[in-house]
């Protein structure tokens, strides 16, 4: 069932509590009593709209409200994208370190086995985080830069915009999920069990998770940043 | 797997909503939805190709050339009939399957998958992961870092074959990227970790 702006955030756990990470990410914390999202979102500061946009899209996979998501601004959208990116970064990521380092093989399997995840994972870290650091540095800072202009907020220079455009990340903008099909495959199907399976299974968990929360992210960025970046740019051009 | 393409054949909105909705909770389909009633079906069929059609009694009676229709593909696609429930089909009638309007999930379930079977039976190469020998090859200079052209040399054989390899492996697998691919050969000891000591 999808939320509006009346319904209780307390209700909408009780119901749906894998959206349960997204709201705290929004910086809402706990205790927010019988409020409704509208309430809860006013003491925060959120755009209520937004929010419950944001909630929905990661609540059902079939439901996205392209167009309306395009009608807010490219802060709105962006910092909302950053916030994930602190949470992958400080809370997700390391989550599932510390997780694989507590796993344990009976035998002598033990010390070849988790090296061998480790390792994997500390690839695809390393690759989430370059790809993280590169939206952060230049595509972000690049969208907002172009949404200023186009309030006269910012000057706008010709240099600027043939320096760089969103195509070139439209372009390059690739799959960071594969890796953790991959891991879920190795776990599932191909490594000998671990002695803990329910630290194994929480592995699992974690990773389900997160490949989830990333391909809303990038659908996000896909289908509302770009699009919405695109429209900036031909209308700057026009202006010329 | 493949997925198996139904045809719904059915006017009223709600009713196939209802259908497509536990299609796509029982099996891997590919569902057709035909709203446009003004194409001949034969047509609607020929673009579509669909393997299961499955349609609602009563448009046999609302009209007539359908049966006709449908009776010119029965040895190419399966029938299945949805129809209320004391209605009697007739005795030679077409139909691979009927469907009561009342039937439970679990009987609907039973009786698609049964129907599903019959047309992709389960190959044996669907069914095993197992790599070829020369798949295996190839996985192991994958593993040790070598380049496609590489392994053509190596293997004798031409890149696009490596990469035929390649795609078949991560196919068999569910493992896209080299190093998960080379996770695979160590712990199925296709290469030993020596081995990738000594190049790294």
């Amino acid at each position: 069932m999808l939320i509006n702006k009346y319904s209780k955030l307390n209700d909408i756990i009780l119901e749906r509590y894998n959206c349960m990470p997204v709201i705290l990410r929004f910086g809402i914390q706990f205790g927010f009593g019988d409020k409704t999202v509208a309430e809860v979102c006013k003491q925060y500061d959120i755009d209520a709209d937004f929010f419950t946009e944001i909630i929905n899209i990661f609540i059902d996979k079939d439901y996205f409200p392209q167009t309306h998501l395009q009608e807010f601004s490219v802060k709105t959208i962006i910092d909302f994208l950053i916030k994930s990116h602190q949470d992958y970064r400080k809370n997700k990521i390391p989550h599932i370190e510390k997780l694989i380092d507590s796993l344990e093989w009976d035998s002598s399997e033990t010390k070849k086995n988790k090296a061998l995840i480790k390792n994997f994972f500390l690839q695809y870290k390393t690759e989430v985080i370059e790809h993280m650091d590169y939206e952060e540095t230049i595509v972000y800072p690049y969208s907002i830069k172009m949404e200023k202009i186009l309030n006269n907020e910012q000057t706008l220079s010709i240099k600027e915009l043939r320096k760089y455009a969103i195509n070139i990340y439209a372009d390059t903008h690739d799959d960071i999920e594969e890796k953790l099909l991959d891991l879920k495959n190795i776990l599932i199907k191909y490594l000998p069990p671990s002695s803990n399976l329910e630290t194994e299974q929480m592995v699992l968990f974690e990773i389900f998770r997160l490949e989830k929360d990333l391909n809303n992210h990038s659908r996000i960025e896909e289908k509302v940043l770009i699009p919405k970046i695109k429209l900036i740019e031909t209308e700057l051009k026009q202006m010329i | 797997m493949n997925n198996t393409r139904f045809l719904i054949l059915e006017k009223s909105y709600i009713i196939r909503q209802g259908i497509k909705t536990i299609l796509k909770d029982i099996a891997n389909v590919k569902i057709i939805e035909d709203t446009n009633y003004n194409l001949p079906l034969d047509s609607i069929i020929e673009n579509t190709n669909p393997s299961i059609i499955i349609f609602n009694c009563k448009l046999l009676k609302e009209q007539a050339s359908l049966y006709k229709t449908l009776k010119s593909f029965e040895d190419k696609i399966k029938l299945v009939v949805i129809k209320g429930t004391n209605k009697k089909l007739h005795k030679n009638h077409i139909f691979d399957l009927s469907i009561d309007i009342d039937s439970s999930k679990a009987e609907i379930f039973k009786n698609i998958n049964l129907l599903i079977n019959e047309i992709n039976p389960l190959s044996n190469e669907e069914q095993t992961s197992e790599l070829s020998d020369r798949e295996i090859e190839v996985l192991k200079n994958v593993a040790k870092g070598k380049i496609n052209k590489e392994i053509a040399d190596i293997l004798f054989i031409s890149t696009h074959t490596v990469i035929t390899h390649r795609k078949n492996i991560s196919k068999k697998l569910g493992i896209k990227s080299v190093a998960g691919l080379t996770i695979y050969a160590i712990i199925n000891k296709i290469i030993i970790e020596d081995e990738l000591d000594e190049i790294q």
